[in-house]
């Protein structure tokens, strides 16, 4: 019966967002929980504040029969009001329980989620854990003087397969203490409460019925498991909202509407008025309607223009909820490397695009690492040269225009410009006596494989470099820059545009399509006459400014066919990285903004192309992705190649 | 497969209704619990290098749909468009999807237990694709296995590839 | 006319699950809360007939918010939404003034029958 009133997956999907924000939480308060070590006595709010949090998991995940969530979220709200009660110290070793309890937390999380096995070295953990607060317990009871039945109330309500027997028996015991003291309360309450709890049908039914349905779910999951990979993010994306954006919203709807019905009245009125052979429509009579659905034409432009700002705004959420896992980062790699890190974390509240939210992280969290492994020095290196042993990792972001800048700096060393010259050499991406700019040598560190590190730590190393960095920054459209002063620090900027659904385009006509080039890599269009485009080495180029730009044929390199204009060609400048590159195409038709639609997955990815966008008139327009186009292009040979390196 | 056999068995003394089209001379059967609705042909953008059988992508009420030529996809000779030709928009897991038939005919009811495990080769169709005959009067209707038909794994890409290597030498 | 519940409780899947059960059994949920201070406000903005409430929420929690509501309004009908272990506090949350109270995790036919006891 409770499989007819809980539709679990729907409740699975809020569940894992509460989760991931309370867990975010739980971090941030054994963060500050943490500072109080030395003194032994923690803030009581922190305290309060980590127990309800872990308090609410444990009431989700017992709802939905997420027993192994429930039982850890339990032992740990247990230890926490141990805390709370002062029945147990604040020391290292109490955090130090805490945090491990807090990942496996995650873990299971995430498993009960995906239904996957529970993480390794749980049951140890557990053992651990009750191992840990038995200590405490024994004395606690002591002390409060707890009665046998309350105790087992404490033990069953860290369990899911909690029976009515047992609910029953809770109940009765509250009936029994408030009879004991006695008529202070209202008279009505007590019988149905109990009335009900005996009632109570299907001992148990939650968790049979959860078990049934994850067995279910299993089974589908196997057949769906080949189709699934690689749209895990798709699937079950959910994002909170304010409610009074989306009461903009609904009375923006309300409005187009409005001007549905005004447009349909214009409309039967004309009808009415061309069926009507007594009314021969004179002037005086269409005049007004014209005017009348013009007015409706002006103010649907109008509200669908802020209808989409305000989806725009809906999408939008605040980078803090990226920020917010890295304090606990940052403090696990500097505990690990021996290191004294303050994170400074300003601008969380600066909102941008969801996508992009969940995109950035990664390099983010990379960038992070990178500080804290090679940037700041250890305790006794800072000190001897001069700066305070804590070193400062600052990051920072903030809106500037249509983009938001994420800074990451650290008051370490800052990059050693000779080390990175050895490097180069020694894995021969220059040559000894190449002279670079310092800009040149910083730009090596982008370079596939490049790391100064000599050994490769667990924390930064594993392979994944600054180059997979700038080429995730690069994907999500933005720009990826590092400066650094020698023994003074490092500063990394990411400049990231808000939104990525919406943008400017160049609507273009190849053979007989319409493509759409995004406006923010075109530099230019022009029209070139064929004599004025030459070969190298096969390949067609044209000079531009005293600019020789490579020109790469889009009906070619889409084998769409199509006939070639014999006399001239519409060239599309674009620009990646400073670099120049003639897109030719049939036809300008124009530049309009356009909502991205993904290509659907069955399509997959198509080497060329980002996306598609529905125009105006119904019609479909892909996407070029312009950098994905440029270096498939060079990579086959397509484009002349010469140019290309000079920066 | 083995799924034919155990739906079958979950499904004994029921029926199922299916959505039935035509492609060359044979019949084909979709679970109309697959089948979104029936359209007519519609401009078809076409995307470049996408994988053969993609046709391309419809604009239907704003959203995007990819359309696959059935034809193609199981290698039959392609042929021009008619008027009787439709695309069934079907849903497939989270995946909506257009395929285009020769003609739709009708939705029937087929007994469970009217419809047997597919034999070997059907006019040159691979069984993956096949979940089953259904037998209606003297009537054959192939049910196909939507799932498979849009699966690209990589077996299939490199099939591909080797009918593209053959089409251009 | 169907009854007007507000329900209140830090968790939004124990929200929606109240709120899937009752709004299916006839009842009209006209509010949520996230904490006490939320469910004060919008008990005296919604005047519902039935309140469930939470016991631990943060900025205020369940006890203090029945205290709080019982002051503006006697009469005000308010279940405790309560799990095991919490006898003591359930006896302090009736003494302040609420109707009755329910043990999660829920069996929805007993929260329905809890409140139909308590709205008599």
């Amino acid at each position: 019966m409770a499989d007819e009133v809980f539709d679990r997956s729907e409740f699975i999907a809020y569940f894992r967002d509460e989760s991931e924000e309370l867990l975010q939480q739980i971090d941030a308060d054994l963060l500050r929980l943490e500072e109080f070590v030395q003194t032994g006595t923690p803030e009581p709010e922190i305290v309060n504040s980590l127990f309800r949090a872990l308090h609410t998991v444990k009431g989700s995940s017992g709802m939905l029969g997420f027993v192994d969530v429930q039982t850890l979220a339990h032992k740990l709200e247990n230890l926490c009001d141990l805390l709370r009660k002062d029945r147990m110290p604040l020391s290292e070793g109490s955090v130090d329980i805490l945090f491990a309890g807090r990942d496996f937390l995650t873990d299971l999380v995430e498993s009960a989620v995906n239904q996957t096995p529970a993480p390794h070295g749980l049951d140890d953990y557990m053992g651990r854990l009750d191992q840990f607060a038995g200590i405490y317990e024994e004395t606690s009871q002591v002390i409060e003087g707890k009665t046998g039945s309350e105790m087992d109330f404490d033990a069953a309500s860290g369990q899911s397969d909690v029976s009515a027997d047992q609910i029953a028996a809770f109940e009765a015991e509250i009936e029994r203490l408030l009879a004991e003291a006695g008529g202070a309360r209202p008279p009505a309450a007590s019988e149905p409460a109990v009335a009900a709890a005996i009632a109570a049908p299907e001992p148990g039914a939650v968790a049979p019925v959860a078990n049934v349905v994850a067995a279910a779910a299993a089974r589908r999951d196997e057949k769906a498991k080949d189709a699934k990979d690689g749209s895990k993010r798709a699937a079950g994306q959910t994002i909170r909202v304010d409610i009074e954006r989306l009461d903009t919203l609904l009375n923006l709807v309300g409005e187009l509407v409005i001007n549905r019905t005004r447009i349909s009245d214009i409309a039967s009125t004309l009808s009415r008025l061309t069926n009507d052979k007594a009314v021969a429509a004179p002037q005086a009579l269409i005049g007004p309607l014209a005017k009348e659905l013009a007015n409706s034409a002006a103010s649907l432009a109008r509200t669908s223009n802020e209808i989409q700002e305000s989806i725009m705004k809906v999408r939008m959420v605040p980078i803090g909820q990226v920020f917010d896992r890295f304090p606990r980062l940052v403090r696990d790699v500097a505990k690990a490397r021996g290191k004294e890190v303050q994170l400074d974390i300003s601008g969380a509240e600066t909102d941008l695009d969801k996508t992009i939210v969940d995109e950035v992280g990664e390099p983010l969290m990379h960038l992070l690492r990178n500080c804290v492994d090679h940037g700041i020095e250890s305790p006794d290196v800072r000190e001897a040269r001069g700066k305070k042993r804590t070193g400062t990792i600052a990051l920072n972001a903030f809106h500037e225009g249509n983009q938001i800048i994420i800074e990451v700096s650290d008051d370490g060393n800052g990059i050693d410009l000779e080390r990175v010259r050895a490097r180069g050499i020694k894995q021969g991406l220059i040559g000894a006596d190449d002279k670079l700019s310092d800009r040149e040598l910083i730009e090596l560190i982008f370079t596939p494989g490049f790391s100064t590190a000599e050994t490769v730590s667990d924390v930064s190393g594993r392979g994944v470099g600054m180059d997979v960095v700038k080429k995730n920054i690069t994907r999500l459209k933005g720009v990826f820059d590092v400066d650094s002063v020698a023994g003074a620090g490092t500063k990394f900027t990411i400049k990231l545009p808000l939104t990525l659904a919406i943008i400017q385009a160049l609507l273009v006509r190849v053979v007989d399509e319409l493509y759409a080039i995004p406006l923010d890599s075109v530099i230019e269009s022009q029209r070139v006459e064929l004599p004025d485009v030459r070969t190298v080495h096969g390949n067609e180029v044209i000079t531009l400014r005293g600019q020789v730009v490579p020109l790469l044929r889009i009906a070619d390199f889409f084998e769409l066919g199509g006939a070639r204009d014999p006399e001239k060609v519409m060239i599309v400048i674009v620009g990646l990285q400073g670099r120049q590159v003639g897109l030719v195409v049939d036809g300008f038709q124009g530049e309009q903004e356009i909502v991205i639609k993904p290509l659907s997955v069955v399509v997959g990815r198509i080497p060329g192309i980002s996306g598609a966008t529905i125009l105006g008139n119904g019609q479909i327009s892909l996407i070029i992705d312009v950098h994905s186009l440029v270096s498939e292009a060079y990579a086959g040979g397509d484009v002349a190649r010469a140019e290309y390196s000079g920066v | 497969m083995a799924e034919t056999g155990n739906d079958k068995q979950q499904f004994s003394g029921e029926k199922i209704k299916v959505v039935s089209f035509r492609l060359g001379t044979e019949e084909y059967g979709v679970d109309i619990a697959q089948a979104q609705e029936v359209i007519r042909m519609v401009e078809i953008t076409h995307v470049p290098r996408a994988p053969r059988f993609m046709e391309g992508v419809i604009n239907l009420r704003g959203q995007l749909i990819p359309i696959i030529d059935l034809r193609t996809r199981f290698g039959m000779p392609r042929v021009e468009k008619t008027k009787s030709s439709r695309i069934v928009v079907t849903d497939i897991g989270s995946k909506r999807v257009g395929i285009i038939v020769d003609s739709v005919s009708e939705v029937i009811d087929i007994p469970i237990e009217n419809i047997e495990d597919a034999p070997e080769m059907i006019a040159g169709i691979g069984t993956e694709y096949i979940q089953g005959v259904g037998k209606v009067a003297d009537r054959l209707i192939i049910m196909l296995d939507l799932t498979m038909v849009i699966t690209t794994d990589e077996r299939r890409d490199l099939e591909l590839l080797d009918s593209q290597l053959t089409a251009s030498t | 006319m169907s009854k007007r519940v507000l329900i209140v409780d830090d968790a939004v899947v124990m929200r929606m699950m109240i709120k899937g059960i009752l709004s299916k059994n006839g009842f009209e949920v006209v509010g949520e809360a996230q904490n006490g201070v939320e469910a004060v406000d919008k008990y005296k903005q919604l005047t519902p007939d039935l309140v469930t409430m939470d016991m631990v929420m943060p900025e205020m929690d369940g006890i203090t918010a029945v205290r709080q509501i019982i002051a503006h309004d006697p009469n005000a009908k308010i279940i405790m939404c309560t799990s095991m272990g919490q006898q003591a506090l359930v006896v302090e949350a009736i003494q302040a003034g609420a109707k009755s109270f329910i043990t999660k995790p829920f069996q929805p036919p007993k929260i329905l029958e809890t409140i139909d006891k308590v709205l008599v």
